[in-house]
């Protein structure tokens, strides 16, 4: 895994429990349309839970649900693990890169997977991989809700997104913004139905994919 | 044997009692010593009706009537700033809290510290008023005492069973009877259904932090609106001859009775002294309060379809006191008492069945 320099890297610690100041904000947004796609029950993994601020509330919010945490990164899991042990219904964290090919045939008939804000951070052969692990670790009437900031029409859509692209191939050039349109196009390749993209505050987008 | 035992005595609990207080024998149980002691007591107590969710706006705006009825309710106003880079921000702001536009000269002569360089957008709503947040809960207990209900404190709810004949709560040692409980227990109000056997409706509490600054260069505050920096970034708010300033901030917790947390502090506290001309020297005293929404931002009110005689009032978020006495009043109609002029499309709305297909 790589390591970058991020808004976020800076996270105040509570205990174990890392707080990443952005986290907050974004929450009840992509609830408000998780709640309108989410069954009211079954088994949900969320990739990338990084600090597990999300996941815990995820875990609350939505109670019929259960919940598995998990990161790439080894040393995330005890903020992960911290955050969510009083929530019942949100497993322990485990150790899945979802970047590497496989890992769909150990997690399979998932009713949910949900991602935020990791596409941006990894490479194009990086996503891609994850994203057809992601089709294949989704049972029939699966949904898939991806969030993050991406290019739309090709274009990065403001001044900040702009900065925060170069910022990123600055640290690496193999990572950034990927294309909203390449990523659907993956998706519905891999054998997912992609809605229309919602926007959402910050110029971020929320995806939501069905497996059929 | 009570027709309602409510728990809660927050704002949401308080004004529910004093519109179910007609409809049957109300008893109020707060866990702590004194009403309103978590997030009630932790208000920015504004009330601005065209803030929050669709549905939420809609029972402050019925709230109107009767906060001003109540001699709860005085002029503050509600301003909206933004500096050049916020420009899409603000015009959604704007066009969401109809803000009249009005100049930077004209802001900065509503609130003087403002740094006139650095804003670039401001707007205004003058019907925004400041809402006496104890007067109002103050009055909601003499409300329902009047009716012949009765409010315990240091009554926290250790059991909840339902039987045959209807509900009995622990409490202090002794299990009380009721045809029904409401559940207004704030950010406790999942745990609160977890111990009567009911599911939880998915209620997440979000953090709010406070720093009390002494009046900016000694000046009179008193006629200052509230300031928000656009897309919610931070407040300001005049009370009492101080200014309260907010990260505000949106951190998932765990219910607890919260306390603010020092670097969220110290960044909102910059957010908002970048807006401003005078530094901020001394933080007198900070709090922090729980906005506790359900996954829809869409408050809970009435009865639950999965457990008879157990009845929502929670989900208030950051908007209970301002929508208290339209909810109170749907839910009390919800409960088989009189109309309370809120449409069919808006009481569905806010039931909690809406989680239980």
């Amino acid at each position: 895994m790589r390591k970058l320099t991020l808004p976020d890297s800076h996270a105040a610690m509570d205990g174990a429990r890392r707080i990443a100041p952005s986290a907050g904000r974004n929450l009840l947004p992509i609830t408000e349309v998780l709640v309108r796609v989410l069954p009211g029950h079954g088994r949900a993994l969320e990739l990338a839970s990084g600090t597990g601020q999300h996941v815990a509330a995820f875990g609350r919010h939505f109670p019929g649900l259960t919940w598995q945490p998990s990161d790439g990164t080894e040393e995330n899991l005890p903020s992960i693990a911290a955050w969510c042990g009083a929530v019942a219904n949100v497993l322990p964290p485990v150790r899945l890169d979802a970047c590497q090919p496989g890992w769909a045939a150990q997690w399979n008939g998932l009713d949910v997977l949900c991602l935020t804000n990791l596409l941006h951070l990894i490479s194009d052969a990086e996503a891609w991989v994850l994203l057809d692990e992601v089709a294949q670790a989704l049972a029939p009437g699966g949904v898939f809700c991806l969030y993050g900031p991406f290019r739309q029409a090709g274009k990065l859509i403001s001044d900040g997104d702009a900065a925060f692209d170069a910022a990123l191939k600055a640290q690496d050039p193999a990572i950034g913004y990927k294309d909203i349109e390449t990523v659907m196009a993956r998706l519905t390749a891999a054998g997912l139905t992609p809605d229309t993209p919602i926007p959402m505050p910050a110029n971020n987008l929320m995806l939501i994919a069905r497996r059929a | 044997m009570w027709d309602y035992v409510i728990i809660g005595g927050g704002i949401a609990g308080l004004s529910s009692g004093a519109h179910l207080a007609p409809l049957g024998r109300v008893l109020v149980l707060e866990g702590e010593e004194r009403l309103g002691y978590h997030s009630s007591g932790r208000s920015a107590a504004l009330y601005e009706a065209e803030y929050g969710a669709p549905v939420t706006r809609a029972l402050a705006r019925a709230s109107g009537a009767d906060l001003h009825a109540m001699g709860v309710l005085s002029p503050r106003g509600f301003m909206v700033v933004g500096r050049a880079q916020d420009a899409a921000v603000f015009a959604e702001d704007a066009a969401e809290l109809k803000l009249a536009p009005i100049s930077v000269a004209q802001a900065c002569q509503r609130f003087p510290i403002l740094n006139a360089e650095i804003v670039a957008f401001a707007g205004i709503a003058e019907d925004a008023y400041s809402i006496d947040t104890d007067l109002l809960m103050q009055v909601y207990a003499k409300q329902i005492k009047r009716a012949g209900g009765e409010i315990r404190t240091s009554a926290q709810v250790t059991g909840l069973d339902c039987g045959a004949a209807g509900w009995r709560v622990q409490t202090a040692g002794d299990w009380i009877e009721s045809r029904h409980v409401v559940n207004a227990a704030g950010a406790w109000a999942d745990v609160v259904a977890k111990m009567a056997g009911v599911a939880p409706i998915g209620l997440q509490p979000y953090r709010r932090s406070m720093a009390q600054l002494p009046a900016p260069g000694g000046l009179d505050v008193s006629q200052w609106p509230m300031v928000v920096g656009a897309g919610e970034t931070w407040y300001a708010k005049p009370e009492a001859g101080k200014l309260l300033v907010s990260p505000a901030d949106a951190d998932p917790v765990e219910p607890h009775d919260a306390w603010a947390d020092d670097m969220v502090l110290a960044e909102g506290l910059a957010r908002f002294e970048e807006m401003v001309t005078e530094p901020v020297t001394r933080v007198e005293t900070s709090w922090a309060g729980l906005r506790s929404y359900a996954p829809d931002k869409t408050l809970v009110l009435g009865p639950d379809s999965s457990a008879p005689g157990f009845i929502w009032c929670a989900g208030q978020g950051g908007q209970g006191f301002l929508s208290a006495p339209g909810a109170a009043r749907a839910l009390a109609e919800l409960l088989g008492g009189p109309a309370s002029g809120q449409p069919a499309d808006i009481l569905s709305a806010v039931s909690p069945n809406r989680f239980r297909v």
